[in-house]
């Protein structure tokens, strides 16, 4: 009997030594420990019938390259070095927003036709902020320049977490939480000892709300967000966007549930949500992490000019530089500050 | 207790921050500082940082005046193109009973420190915080028995490159 009671306060001791952590904060920490390190990832993002892949690796929160592949076929790359941006265009075509080079970069031939030519483009104060700007709603807007929807993707799910209505650690026997009919995701490789924690979907407006902003769903309401973990660390994450997809607006289409939700899918349908809905889906991998790697400004072919607004969080090309300045030669590149003694 | 310990501490480092942009040239050497009590021990600073002329400035006797239970010394640089003040670099050392390599503590200074949340930034093998202050960045990284506070005035142009310049010299308080 004393047996017992001592093993008995050796387990409960053993429980209560062990700090206990709830799917949020596993989660925040498998992508802490991603993001502290160098990597190579791979950002996939399909929208409507475009397949957009921005492959890239990033040295450390200053320093990241990555090219942006629009349905297979390479069309940008840029590298970040500290204040400093490098832009190449591959095949412009590829990306309507840039489809009057001219303009954009106010009517200067000098930097137009070293983009049309493929040339690196160097400004040296021209890398994007650090954070991701914030919508009148406090969301991250997705899909102005995906590739710094690849570098913020972090700052994104954060925000996703934060948004939904918790963290769930993946358990196809939960009735209460799980479809296999609605899971869009592929299930955990068990064998290889891999987590999944998915983001839950807040409840929709209820017909009390209406007349308030509250009233009006945002992508929240509609993002399904996987996250695979190994090790405790992040190994992928997975996004899918649909309204159509939520289970209450299904049932009112078969005639069940409350018809409110009928309305309210019409509305949705309407784009009368709270800020716009981007029905897509997302993936975004590590494939490599912890690797020493270095990201150099290009050295060769460069011409050294302003960017003005035409790699930004806003979009690519949403604004014209002021007054852009080229170098009269393009090659070698004026030395930037990262290359001053 | 130890909020207004900490808090102490970073009225002081404040005081400097705001007090800097008044600072003039002393045109002291700029490889060793004098080991008063206003400034760290020894500290080798170059005297050009991206282009920016670095000057140690003399420490206003208000500072002397607070309670710092936690600093033994302080330094400050000004960095300036020409004439106008582009920067300022503040080094701590702090004294025994500061836990510089605590988290809590490191946080406790940080939450002091700017007006918005920090951010946690990774460079190189360094871990920097950002946060935001008046027309200013403001960077605060730890080493050793010290800190650094790199405040950047929002208008110069290559902010990223200071501070990389700043954390390559692997300066020590």
């Amino acid at each position: 009997m004393r047996r017992i009671a001592l093993a008995s306060a050796f387990i409960l001791l053993a429980v209560a030594c062990d700090p206990a952590t709830t799917p949020t904060q596993e989660v925040a920490k498998a992508l802490e420990k991603v993001e502290v390190v160098s990597r190579q990832f791979e950002y996939r993002e399909t929208y409507r019938d475009r397949t957009i892949i921005v492959r890239g690796t990033i040295e450390d929160d200053f320093r990241y390259q990555a090219t942006l592949n629009v349905d297979g076929v390479d069309a940008l790359e840029v590298v970040v070095n500290d204040d400093a941006l490098a832009l190449r265009l591959i095949d412009a075509a590829k990306i309507p927003a840039l489809s009057d080079i001219n303009s954009l970069v106010g009517g200067s031939e000098i930097i137009a036709n070293a983009l049309r030519s493929g040339q690196w483009v160097l400004d040296p104060r021209a890398a994007p902020p650090l954070q991701a700007p914030l919508s009148e709603e406090g969301s991250i807007v997705v899909g102005k320049n995906p590739i710094l929807d690849a570098v913020y993707v972090f700052q994104y799910v954060r925000r996703a977490i934060d948004e939904g209505r918790q963290v769930w650690f993946f358990n196809p026997d939960d009735p209460q939480e799980y479809r296999r009919i609605e899971d869009p995701f592929p299930p955990p490789n068990k064998d290889a000892r891999v987590k999944r924690y998915d983001i839950l979907q807040p409840q929709l407006p209820r017909r009390s709300q209406r007349g308030t902003s509250a009233s009006l769903p945002t992508a929240s309401h509609f993002r399904k967000v996987a996250f695979y973990v190994k090790q405790g660390k992040l190994l992928e994450i997975r996004e899918k966007i649909d309204y159509e997809a939520r289970r209450e607006f299904k049932q009112a289409l078969k005639g069940e549930g409350p018809k409110f939700h009928l309305t309210l899918l019409k509305v949705v349908r309407q784009g009368k949500t709270r800020e716009p809905i981007r029905v897509r889906t997302m993936s975004f991998k590590i494939i490599r992490e912890g690797a020493g790697v270095k990201i150099e400004i290009p050295q060769t072919n460069v011409l050294s000019a302003s960017l003005g607004g035409l790699f930004g969080p806003d979009g690519l090309g949403a604004k014209e530089p002021e007054a852009p300045a080229a170098s009269p030669s393009p090659t070698p590149a004026s030395p930037s500050p990262t290359q001053a003694p | 207790m130890r909020f207004f310990a900490t808090r102490s501490i970073f009225s002081a480092l404040m005081a400097l921050l705001l007090l800097a942009a008044a600072c003039g040239d002393s045109g002291g050497s700029i490889e060793s500082s004098t080991g008063s009590k206003a400034s760290p021990g020894r500290l080798r600073i170059p005297t050009q940082i991206v282009g920016l002329k670095v000057t140690p400035e003399k420490i206003p006797n208000g500072i002397e005046e607070i309670d710092r239970p936690y600093i033994d010394s302080i330094g400050l640089f000004s960095l300036r193109e020409g004439d106008l003040l582009r920067a300022t670099l503040q080094v701590t050392r702090f004294n025994r009973a500061a836990r510089p390599k605590s988290d809590q503590f490191r946080k406790s200074i940080i939450g002091l420190l700017g007006s918005s949340k920090p951010d946690e930034l990774k460079l190189g093998e360094e871990t920097v915080f950002s946060t935001a202050g008046n027309q200013q960045n403001i960077f605060v990284w730890f080493e050793g028995k010290g800190a650094f506070v790199l405040s950047i005035h929002q208008d110069f142009e290559f902010p990223r490159t200071l501070l990389r310049r700043t954390l390559a010299l692997n300066l020590q308080p």
